[in-house]
């Protein structure tokens, strides 16, 4: 195995990440090349220095501090508990009394109805602006109003009156 | 009283069904570990508490839809790093090589001077680390995660935790090198 590879293996080696054959390789590999090995020891020493960080010991009342958060997060509903987050509507409502959930329904039911009745009004009243403006449109197209005098219509329409008048019967 | 012999998991499920005497158990067992690891990875005490807090409420949250699909600890992992990655993003951005001034929060009185110091230098080269390479580091040195349970942790592949573990360790190593030059 040639450096640049057992370099790229060394971090793993060290874990204990590498499989069987690959790790013999790289011991092997590290028997002959002080240079590889150097490398190695530069992080076992990262490695130790690391280990000189030490950690305070968990704060007192940290257990009861996460319970008491907890329990302040789920609301009881019928014997059902869900967890709500802090700041949530869901919350708000879970928490006022039944008197105040029921006004708090009426009044959103009450306010929906008026949007609902409100909204077919304006509707409507929209439906018969569009209706009239169309009829207006109509009673300016005649189909029935009289012909130019010098007109084909004006022509027909005499002809059509002499062959009533002469009781004139159809070839 | 939950079984003290009960395994997360199922301590897990109980707790999705509301049961909060089994979630306690879940704090009592767990609350060393995720206290730890989120002090190694902010360095600060009153953080650490936070996140770790944080962390236990949002498993809690979503204990209804959990799946045990994956081992308890590395999921609670996973949960807590992401935490502590965002905690730390939105506090400044990672600026590679560079130490920052930062004091140490909490000296031990029997430590010698040098003990001190050497804590201080360790948590001033950790915190300028990337967030990833910082959680890859203290999750496989304190935590002792195979790189296999850090991919999980971490939502990324073993070959990722690889590059992650061994741009960590060379910073770290040159930060060593310069610090010691520096006397």
């Amino acid at each position: 195995m040639i450096c640049e590879k057992v370099r790229s293996l060394l971090d793993a080696h060290m874990d204990g990440e590498l499989a069987d054959r690959a790790g013999q390789e790289v011991e092997e590999h590290l028997d002959t090349c002080g240079v590889c090995r150097e490398r190695l020891e530069r992080i076992r020493e990262v490695k130790n220095v690391l280990d000189l960080l030490n950690v305070p010991p968990v704060p007192g009342g940290f257990s009861d501090r996460v319970m008491a958060e907890a329990r302040s997060r789920i609301p009881q509903t019928r014997g059902k508990t869900f967890f709500v987050p802090a700041g949530s509507p869901i919350r708000w409502f879970a928490e006022l009394s039944a008197p105040m959930r029921f006004a708090a329904c009426a009044l959103t039911l009450l306010a929906f109805l008026l949007g609902v009745g409100m909204s077919r009004e304006v509707s409507l009243s929209r439906d018969h602006r569009n209706a009239a403006a169309v009829m207006g449109n109509l009673e300016g197209f005649e189909w029935f109003g009289p012909t130019p005098p010098d007109s084909i219509g004006t022509a027909y329409l005499s002809l059509a009156s002499n062959s009533l008048d002469a009781g004139g019967a159809s070839r | 009283m939950p079984d003290p012999a009960a395994r997360d998991e199922l301590l897990m499920l109980a707790a999705g069904k509301g049961d909060l005497d089994v979630f306690e158990e879940i704090v009592r067992r767990h609350q060393t570990w995720v206290w730890r690891t989120a002090y190694r990875f902010l360095g600060h005490e009153q953080e650490a508490e936070d996140m770790a807090q944080e962390a236990f409420l949002r498993i809690l949250e979503a204990a209804s839809r959990y799946q045990p699909s994956a081992s308890f600890r590395t999921y609670f992992y996973r949960v807590l790093i992401r935490l502590c990655i965002d905690r730390t993003r939105k506090k400044q951005p990672a600026v590679v090589g560079h130490v920052p001034d930062v004091p140490d929060s909490s000296p031990g009185p029997e430590e010698s001077l040098i003990e001190r110091e050497h804590r201080a230098w360790i948590r001033k080269a950790l915190d300028s680390l990337p967030p990833n390479q910082k959680a890859a580091i203290v999750l496989r040195h304190y935590e002792e995660l195979s790189y296999g349970e850090i991919a999980q942790a971490l939502d990324t592949t073993v070959k990722s935790v690889e590059g992650l573990i061994g741009r960590a360790r060379t910073t770290l190593r040159s930060l060593l090198v310069a610090a010691e030059k520096a006397g």
